[in-house]
């Protein structure tokens, strides 16, 4: 009798243990289907739309997810304001997640691993050639045919050719400012205090004086900081021609499409040993790789006077919008167009359910001022107020750059040409800009879209190598004397040469079509 | 026969079933997922859609010397920590035993735990308080001291120490507890015995506490050893601030995979960095507990 009843709970628990763990099974097998294969996903979604067809379809729900500040409040406040507008035209709903500088990158990467619901993507710090290459991210070039021609209005050919993978389109260029220039932004107080004559500043070099007088008058500042670990803008006239390996140096006064390694260059090596001295006399923050700070938020504190930035119109506006203080930046190397000037896009995620919406949504922003407005800047009354007289935004009574929940960056968004500018930008700033994109000197290898896939393992086995010294050597905290000659010959271990000859291979072989 | 012995275990193997099947959803399905590190992996196509690639992945890991390296630091921090982790907690716990104040005791095996509770995002920045190169506590001292500051954030000698120490001071209340719990166990008449027959403190604690948690400690080790080839990678990662400089010391093959996938985003050659791991791991597992084995056939794991 008592070995029955143990037997009967021994049972019984072996029963309800089963069932959870049947519910738990199921989910994983759900979860694990999902992400590998996309087909149970999307045929559900046929599945329910074909439901819903008599009695007006289910709105597709298209999911941005953006950088930049801003509160989850706010995000969801902009995202149905905005879905009013395209609920109305492709029944479709907008859900809008904004993540922060620091952590876009790793988040966008884990959502397009496990295939989390995501449809429209910026390409801030994702390359298009590797997310292309790698199925992340959706083939564009029929959607755009059908659904994107008024992207396809803005868009020159030369710039399509940017984001050609392939034979296909695989992103949407940014309608912005397709130059940059390279300079140094300071505190404008600060600079005013110690009254330098900034036009004896000709070359990064020229910046020591400067920067030992602010140390002399500011103790407790540094005279420039790091941002989150980096200093990623160099002064030096350069075309990356793509990413990963390989640059032609000077590229808007050659006339040779010589590819070589950046990091062995006499330009590179005098920047590092530069700031290694700066580092040493106190110029540069200390331990500024392991600052995990953004480079405004130390300046908006006092911590530091200046960091290095690229440049374009109304550059000076958008540092002071965010330092939240009045700045100056000073050009060091003048505009110039490569193909990473064309690095700001737009993607559609490969889980998205239906591309075509997302690109009908993303063809919206791109054309439609009243979306974009709400995108870039928020609620009118709570993050910004309008001048219409003038054309212009200001802030409302009691917010500014440093309380706002929602953070205007327009350059992130598709088209910021078509948005209003804001009164410190001057109601001038979206012709000057196109301005500046026609006066912008060209690299020779403008157009030039470069494929790693035959030399990847070269390519990620080199970035384990940089990732032990780029910042270090940017921020000066190693020495150059030391340390690159180190690099080179780890970098050499790792295949650089011959991610530098396929590199080379291609350019020649464009330049033949060109 | 062999039916009544079915029947009688019947209760034991039914209660084994939802363990067993747990372990066939969470840890033998996934392996299936192995095959990516031979796949041209593509996000659309999928883990069995993707393109076949060879041992193409692996190239990459060791094209240069960081297989060597992250293997070498992998095994070897693991190693110490296993051996400075064992003589610690069980130093710590005899002198626990020592204590003669039931107050004292507590307050004592409340301090040492307490590290073990914390994450260990906040430990690093307590490290970071030491060792900040302009405000931590190590470098003021040195320079009260009259000696140069160090930049501890890009000078790689000092790491292992410092991993070390931090491990140490996380870890040692937790096996501490461990032992402390089999040391009370401890038949008290021994004690009495030896006191009697006029045995000093020191012969106590050689004789008769030693012995005693010497099937504990073969226990823990052994577990640990059969982690010897996954490293801690909070530790790792976050204690060092994710500093470049220091990477020849502080990558593990957990961090290396991490930040494979992170930067690179690809997912095969991961996989392959996790395949090698496993495999490698798994060979030790084996080996340290065919050498146990060899000792003391009780003793050994499976």
């Amino acid at each position: 009798m008592k070995r029955k009843a143990a037997l009967f709970m021994a049972l019984a628990v072996t029963a309800s243990l089963f069932t959870g763990c049947g519910g738990n099974a199921k989910g994983t097998q759900q979860a694990a289907s999902d992400s590998s294969e996309k087909t149970t996903s999307s045929s559900g979604v046929t599945a329910s739309s074909t439901e819903g067809s008599g009695s007006g379809e289910a709105p597709y729900v298209c999911k941005i997810v953006c950088v930049g500040d801003a509160s989850s409040e706010a995000c969801q406040e902009v995202a149905e304001k905005a879905s009013e507008i395209t609920m109305e035209k492709f029944n479709t709903k907008i859900d809008l997640v904004r993540l922060g500088y620091g952590s876009f990158v790793n988040e966008v990467n884990l959502m397009l691993s496990s295939g989390e619901k995501l449809d429209l993507i910026p390409s801030f710090g994702i390359s298009a050639m590797t997310a292309a290459n790698t199925g992340q991210i959706l083939e564009l070039t029929d959607l755009i045919k059908e659904y994107g021609q008024g992207i396809d209005e803005v868009v020159t050919d030369s710039e399509w050719a940017c984001v050609t993978f392939g034979d296909g389109i695989y992103a949407v260029p940014n309608n912005k400012e397709k130059a940059q220039g390279f300079g140094v932004v300071m505190r404008k107080d600060m600079l005013d205090a110690v009254d330098y004559d900034l036009d004896t500043i000709k070359t990064e070099a020229d910046l020591e004086p400067l920067f030992e007088k602010i140390k002399e008058a500011y103790p407790d500042t540094y005279p420039i900081v790091s941002d989150n670990g980096q200093m990623g803008y160099h002064m030096i006239e350069r075309d990356d021609i793509g990413g990963d390996y390989g640059v032609i140096m000077h590229s808007t006064e050659t006339d040779k499409t010589e590819v070589v390694n950046y990091f062995a260059t006499e330009e590179y090596k005098d920047m590092a040993q530069r700031h290694y001295e700066w580092a040493q006399k106190g110029l540069i923050m200390p331990d500024a790789t392991n600052n995990t700070q953004n480079a405004y938020d130390l300046i908006a504190a006092g911590k530091g006077f200046a960091y290095y930035t690229n440049t374009k119109p109304g550059i000076e506006a958008e540092w002071g919008r965010k330092v939240g203080k009045e700045m100056q930046v000073l050009e060091l190397v003048s505009p110039f167009r490569t193909t990473s000037g064309v690095a700001n896009q737009w993607f559609i995620a490969h889980q998205s359910e239906q591309p075509d919406k997302a690109m009908q949504v993303l063809n919206e922003i791109y054309t439609n001022p009243e979306l974009s407005d709400l995108l870039i800047n928020g609620i009118e009354g709570e993050h910004y107020v309008k001048d219409a007289a003038k054309g212009i935004l200001t802030y409302p009574d009691g917010v500014d750059a440093s309380n706002t929940t929602y953070s205007s960056v327009a350059w992130v968004w598709p088209n910021e040409l078509i948005s209003t500018p804001w009164e410190t930008d001057g109601a001038a700033i979206w012709s000057d800009t196109d301005a500046f994109n026609k006066s912008a000197k060209e690299s020779i290898a403008l157009g030039f879209a470069w494929d790693n896939s035959n030399v990847l393992n070269e390519v990620t086995a080199c970035n384990n190598v940089k990732a032990k010294y780029e910042n270090a050597l940017n921020c000066g905290t190693l020495d150059p004397e030391v340390t690159i000659p180190k690099m080179l010959s780890e970098l050499k271990d790792a295949g650089v040469e011959e991610v530098i000859a396929e590199k080379q291979k291609q350019v020649d072989a464009w330049m033949q079509t060109k | 026969m062999k039916k009544s012995r079915l029947k009688r275990y019947l209760p034991l193997y039914l209660m084994l079933t939802p363990g067993i099947i747990y372990l066939i959803i969470n840890n033998y399905m996934p392996m299936g997922g192995i095959i990516v590190a031979f796949k041209n992996y593509n996000y659309q196509k999928g883990i069995f859609g993707s393109a076949w690639n060879g041992l193409k992945n692996f190239i990459f890991l060791f094209k240069t010397n960081d297989a060597w390296i992250i293997t070498r630091n992998t095994l070897c921090y693991n190693l110490v920590f296993i051996l400075l982790g064992t003589v610690g907690a069980i130093a710590v716990a005899v002198l626990l035993g020592e204590l003669k104040t039931k107050r004292g005791k507590k307050a004592y095996q409340t301090v040492i735990l307490l590290p073990f509770l914390v994450s260990i995002v906040v430990v690093s920045y307590i490290v970071y308080g030491f060792l900040s190169t302009e405000f931590g506590n190590v470098n003021h001292t040195l320079e009260q001291m009259g000696k140069d500051s160090v930049s501890w954030y890009s000078s790689p000698k000092y790491w292992p120490f410092i991993l070390v120490i931090v491990n140490l001071w996380k870890n040692i209340g937790y096996n501490t507890v461990l032992y402390y719990a089999t040391l009370i166990g401890i038949d008290t008449s021994y004690y009495e015995a030896a006191v009697v027959d006029g045995a000093t403190r020191w012969q106590r604690i050689r004789y008769i506490t030693l012995p005693s948690l010497l099937p504990t400690v073969s226990i823990l080790t052994l577990m640990s050893i059969s982690k010897i080839f996954y490293s801690d990678f909070g530790l790792f990662y976050q204690v060092p601030l994710n500093s470049g400089p220091l990477l020849d010391v502080t990558n593990t093959i957990d961090t290396y995979v991490y930040r494979g996938l992170m930067v690179t985003s690809n997912v095969g050659m991961s996989a392959a960095a996790g395949l090698y791991q496993s495999v490698v791991g798994f060979v030790l597992v084996l080996l340290a507990n065919w050498i146990v084995g060899r000792h003391d056939k009780d003793s050994t794991l499976f």
